[in-house]
């Protein structure tokens, strides 16, 4: 008569991932990780950076990034900021006088150019140009990297400049930036 | 002259999930889920935190992150009296992408350090120019030109996995709580909160 051994404690169990395991990591090397990487600019400061510095001993493996743009005041957001809208037979004074909140959210992806680092690495993920938010901002103009997950070297910081081209058009203070989804993979 | 093999009847092909083959487990061992967190906000309850705990024979895997914003009194909400101002917007879109730009949003976990996946919250004092590190709920919906969190690399998903018996929190934050007119951003009592979607996996010996 032979004996059962007794099942291994299940909660001992840990949940494996696919592709954890063909990077033959523990659940615990890799952590699902979402950044924001904005900032806060308006007209009297049309210029800024946000920064993300990964932890030691991690890669980032950055998935997609989603773009942003957040009016952090709306009862401040007057219409007037981008032209005067005019009710009484007139009409408006800008193309951007339009007083729907997605009027002004695109005008304001308009305005604004990121560049996008690397910066210890020297690498540019923007190759050769600002880009324009706006590019990554209408409609779903998100970024995916797909089946090129490339991780980055650890130790890295990553930068995001942004900058305002028409301070007149700023209006009341506004986050802009880049929301990158990804993981951080132990090395 | 050939017997033309019978088709196989669809309800004996047994239904396949990817996920389940991957983690090696059996239909019953995986049900698809929508985990819901809720806070309900207003110009005088500015933030508040929902929690999740897992079963204990369970974990919680999750891929995905959507936004919630749901008016709790629809009739509330009125037009902002202030025609020069962009809350005076007129359509409930327009309604939605203020109240989703005024929400800013922290998932964490209060068990286990190391899987604070989403920053700290900021508190709403004062407004500089450092770079802000929480999830604003606009950046997550479609009408603002965000998308939900998705941790999925081409077809295979990296998903975030809740711990048995560890906790999921979601703190909600209002920003802007000033009148306008007759109305505010935060005008009437609203739900936010977060959507994960993902799955109860049991957890066992393979």
């Amino acid at each position: 008569m032979s004996f059962q051994p007794p099942p291994p404690d299940a909660f001992q169990e840990r949940v494996r991932s696919r592709i954890v395991e063909l990077r033959s990591l523990n659940v615990y090397d890799y952590q699902p990780i979402s950044i924001p990487l904005w900032c806060r600019l308006n007209s009297s400061n049309t210029r800024g950076n946000a920064q993300f510095i990964t932890p030691p001993q991690k890669r980032l493996v950055i998935l997609g990034v989603t773009p942003c743009v957040n009016i952090l005041e709306p009862s401040a957001e007057s219409i007037a900021n981008l032209g005067a809208f005019v009710y009484n037979g007139g009409g408006p004074t800008t193309v951007f006088a339009g007083g729907s909140v997605r009027d002004r959210l695109m005008a304001k992806a308009l305005n604004c150019v990121i560049d996008f680092w690397a910066y210890n690495q020297d690498v540019q993920i923007n190759f050769n140009k600002s880009i324009c938010l706006a590019d990554f901002y209408t409609g779903a103009a998100a970024t995916d990297w797909l089946d090129n997950p490339t991780p980055w070297p650890d130790g890295s910081t990553f930068d995001l400049y942004a900058s305002l081209n028409d301070s007149t058009a700023a209006g009341s203070t506004t986050e802009y930036g880049l929301r990158l989804d990804g993981f951080l993979v132990r090395i | 002259m050939p017997i033309l093999t019978p088709a196989p009847r669809n309800f004996q092909q047994p239904i396949r999930s990817l996920v389940a083959e991957m983690l090696g487990l059996s239909k019953d061992d995986l049900r698809p889920m929508l985990l819901h967190f809720r806070n309900v906000l207003d110009a005088t309850t500015t933030t508040a935190t929902d929690y999740f705990r897992a079963p204990g024979d369970k974990a919680f895997v999750a891929w995905e992150v959507r936004a919630h914003v749901a008016p709790q009194t629809v009739g509330a909400e009125i037009l902002s009296t202030t025609t020069t101002n962009i809350m005076a917007s007129a359509s409930w879109q327009d309604r939605l992408i203020q109240k989703l730009m005024n929400a800013r949003a922290t998932l964490f976990n209060p068990d286990l350090d190391d899987m604070q996946f989403l920053n700290q919250t900021v508190t709403s004092s004062g407004v500089t120019n450092r770079s802000a590190t929480t999830h604003v709920l606009s950046n997550l919906h479609p009408l603002c030109g965000g998308r939900p969190i998705r941790w999925v690399a081409g077809p295979v998903p990296v998903p975030l996995i809740v711990q048995p018996m560890t906790r999921l929190g979601c703190n909600i934050l209002l920003n802007d709580t000033t009148s306008v007119g007759g109305t505010t951003p935060a005008t009437g009592s609203t739900e936010y909160g977060l959507t994960l979607v993902g799955a109860f996996v049991t957890t066992r010996s393979s």
